[in-house]
């Protein structure tokens, strides 16, 4: 083939390619063809073993204005008994006339009954799916997943999907629970050093106000579905369930979470309430968050773990009443040694409960255990995680009050004069 | 099978690959622009020469049939389901037809922008794992035991299966003597990216040991933060990664090529690119089942490269250097 022929020949196949590749494909999947799911629930099924909820979105719907109900218009919620996921999807395939999605699903809902059954199988099914996103969260429903799905209302988002994506987060700035995805959740089941955390969700049907003990309690510890609300039944996502492996074997509270969040170096920020070291105020409310990332070691004494850990916390003051001068730096140190007290006899009560009642290492202590053992065999045969219910703990924390917001000294005046 | 000592292999592969280049480029200074088919006719004459050329093409023609059917799989996999895999693979092959009619220059400078744009995109995704970076991971330190890192481990060397071009560069260098440090920087760059790729993997997320995935880097991907910012990002990146396998088919059929006009004594062998990918195609879709493929691919990448480039080119260099010294010479 002499040049030119080449290059009539290369141009031609080009221009084919081009022409080819520009036509539409008599196969194409597109959104006329597809079912999008957004959440995913899974619930103990009557008849048969899994009873899979799917909430899809309807496209284009989000425009379509408002719904005088607390469940968005842009979605339908459907469910079928099925032995596997696979084969409830195939059978939604059928039903809906259109292929199910899960492309675009931004959570995975399992209850409680279930996944103190096991939740392996449908974790490693989901993972083991192309078009599941591992980055989707995970939440353990006190109540039905179905009802979790019917009740999450995304009053101030249009679109489902974008409120899945948005709610878990609000994990950053309350601290009240984690945001755990489905692969941080599957590395926990697969790791020979921890234990998986999920999000704990229930609906909230807003008669909890009951469950309000006294005006010193703390908002944040409650667990998911007992939150003082009055108003529509809503979801809420409070506190975390704990795992041993797959099984569900325990819940932490919206405070116990910020202790987790703490010691596992997550903490974003937080509100807490302290007894009040200084008589101007019964109780103290503060806004946490980490100065420093939490130093954790991990030393083995007698073949068990003793485990310290060394958090250091900024905290802004938000509590605020007449006569305080938080110039003064013996109201800042009686404060933060107020704070220190709190907060390490709360931390250590959580460790104590993760190690003795629910022998779960959440924290992922098992990391910082790794270096005594120089192969993989030692350490399993050292067995961590069983090894843990033996494990006790020291917490060094350290407070920083670095400041309020607007108000410094509300007893200037007065000090004044009494100069 | 190395479990958490995973980096410790891989640097101690790095210091055998090492070695191994300085080995052969001693044994390389008295054949300095020869390539490992002129070096074995001159030890073996004519036979010899053949047989090795056609080990070589055959090397080269398994290992981009493999590559292209693996990628085309896992392609298909992601985002054409229930597509023929016939057309992903035709697609790569005729891009490969196409550059081999033209000069092989265009070949090497498209590979002198393919390659840095790869490279980088392995570094980007670092940015993106960084956060689940956990210094702990890597631990218990000698993984599976160390017979498992300093034995068995050392077979890994066959991941260096590049340096197999090595022993065809010399006669395309324009200053022959340039060859060992091109040889040692090849060496080090793809050690460096490789110690790399396996320390994102072994820092940032600690299933990997229990879990064996289709593909890390696409793991990496899938898991990394870049989903905050993109919805798809995985998809850049296989853009990125069939740019690279488009590249590397181009280049195998080129020495293919290269080595069958040796071996043919004839003025040109553009014209048998399209046969050449065509055999390639033939190859890549003899074997049906994922299994079966993803287990004859390894066992071919390992034994194939450790046989041929580790065994055979270096008894021939040695045997061609022991030949000189007793007197052999060289026709130029």
């Amino acid at each position: 083939m002499n040049d030119k022929l080449r290059k009539i020949f290369v141009i031609v196949l080009l221009t084919l390619m081009l022409i080819i590749s520009t036509t539409n494909y008599y196969g194409i999947k597109g959104i006329d063809n597809l079912a999008y799911v957004v959440a995913l629930g899974l619930d103990v099924g009557e008849n048969e073993a899994l009873k899979l909820s799917l909430q899809i979105s309807i496209p284009n719907s989000g425009e379509a204005g408002s719904s005088s109900s607390s469940q968005s218009s842009s979605v339908v919620i459907d469910s079928i008994e099925c032995p596997s996921i696979s084969s409830g999807i195939s059978l939604f395939n059928s039903y809906l006339g259109k292929e199910v999605n899960l492309s675009h699903c931004k959570v995975l809902v399992i209850s409680e009954k279930l996944a103190s059954q096991g939740v392996s199988e449908f974790i490693y099914t989901l993972t083991n799916d192309m078009h599941f996103r591992t980055d989707s969260n995970i939440i353990i429903s006190k109540c039905e997943a179905k009802a979790y799905l019917e009740y999450s209302a995304p009053l101030l988002d249009k679109v489902s999907a974008r409120y899945y994506e948005i709610a878990p987060n609000s994990s950053e700035y309350t601290g009240y629970t984690e945001s755990v995805t489905c692969n941080k959740f599957f590395s926990a089941i697969t790791d020979s050093f921890s234990q998986p955390t999920a999000i704990l969700g229930s609906v909230n049907f807003g008669n909890t106000q009951s469950l309000v003990s006294d005006a010193s309690s703390d908002s944040s510890y409650y667990t998911a579905g007992q939150t003082p609300f009055s108003g529509e039944p809503s979801v809420e996502n409070m506190g975390l369930a704990v795992f041993d492996g797959d099984t569900l074997i325990g819940e932490l509270n919206g405070f116990e979470s910020i202790c987790h969040l703490i010691v596992s170096n997550n903490l974003k920020n937080a509100q807490i309430r302290i007894p009040s070291p200084i008589e101007e105020l019964d109780y103290i409310d503060l806004y946490i968050e980490l100065e420093k990332d939490t130093k954790n070691t991990v030393y083995l004494v007698n073949g068990s773990p003793y485990i310290i850990t060394n958090p250091k916390i900024t905290a802004k003051m938000q509590s605020m009443n007449g006569n305080i001068n938080l110039k003064d730096d013996a109201i800042i140190a009686q404060i933060e040694q107020s704070t220190k007290e709190f907060l390490e006899k709360h931390i250590t009560d959580y460790l104590y409960k993760t190690a003795k009642d629910l022998g779960a290492d959440v924290d992922s202590f098992g990391l910082y255990g790794l270096k005594y053992f120089s192969t993989t065999a030692e350490w399993e045969e050292y067995n961590w995680l069983h090894h843990y219910k033996d494990a006790f703990f020291e917490v060094n924390l350290d407070v920083n009050l670095r400041s309020s917001y607007l108000l410094v000294d509300t007893a200037e005046e007065r000090n004044e004069v009494l100069q | 099978m190395l479990g958490t000592a995973s980096i410790l292999n891989c640097l101690y592969i790095l210091a055998l690959v090492l070695i191994f280049t300085i080995l052969i480029i001693k044994l390389f200074k008295n054949f300095l622009g020869l390539d490992i088919i002129d070096i074995s006719e001159y030890l073996g004459g004519k036979f010899l020469k053949i047989l090795i050329g056609i080990l070589c093409i055959g090397y080269l023609i398994m290992e981009a049939a493999f590559l292209t059917r693996m990628f085309s799989k896992n392609l298909l996999l992601v985002y054409f389901d229930n597509y023929p895999i016939a057309f992903i693979i035709l697609l790569f092959l005729f891009v490969a037809v196409v550059a081999n009619l033209f000069d092989k220059k265009s070949i090497i400078k498209s590979n002198t922008i393919i390659v840095p744009i790869t490279l980088i995109s392995i570094l980007f995704t670092v940015i993106f794992v960084v956060d689940l970076f956990r210094i702990e991971r890597p631990l218990p330190i000698f993984g599976n035991g160390a017979d498992k890192i300093f034995l068995i481990g050392a077979s890994n060397i066959f991941a260096f299966n590049g340096l197999f071009f090595l022993f065809f560069l010399s006669p395309m260098l324009e200053k022959k003597e340039n060859i060992s440090k091109i040889a040692f920087a090849s060496v080090l760059i793809c050690g460096l990216f490789l110690l790399f790729a396996i320390a994102i993997l072994v820092y940032s997320f600690s299933d990997i040991y229990s879990i064996s995935r289709i593909s890390p880097i696409y793991f990496i991907i899938v898991n990394s933060n870049l989903s905050a910012f993109l919805e798809r990002p995985e998809i850049l990146f296989i853009f990125i990664w069939a740019l690279a396998l488009m590249s590397f088919i181009s280049v195998a059929v080129m020495f293919c090529l290269e080595i069958w006009k040796k071996l043919s004594h004839s003025k040109e062998a553009k014209s048998l690119a399209g046969a050449v990918c065509a055999i390639i195609f033939v190859v890549s879709m003899l074997i049906d089942n994922v299994f079966t493929l993803e287990a004859i691919a390894n066992a071919f990448y390992k034994y194939g490269t450790l046989v041929l480039v580790f065994g055979i080119f270096t008894l021939l260099l040695i045997g061609a250097n022991v030949k000189k010294k007793l007197g052999g010479k060289i026709d130029e």
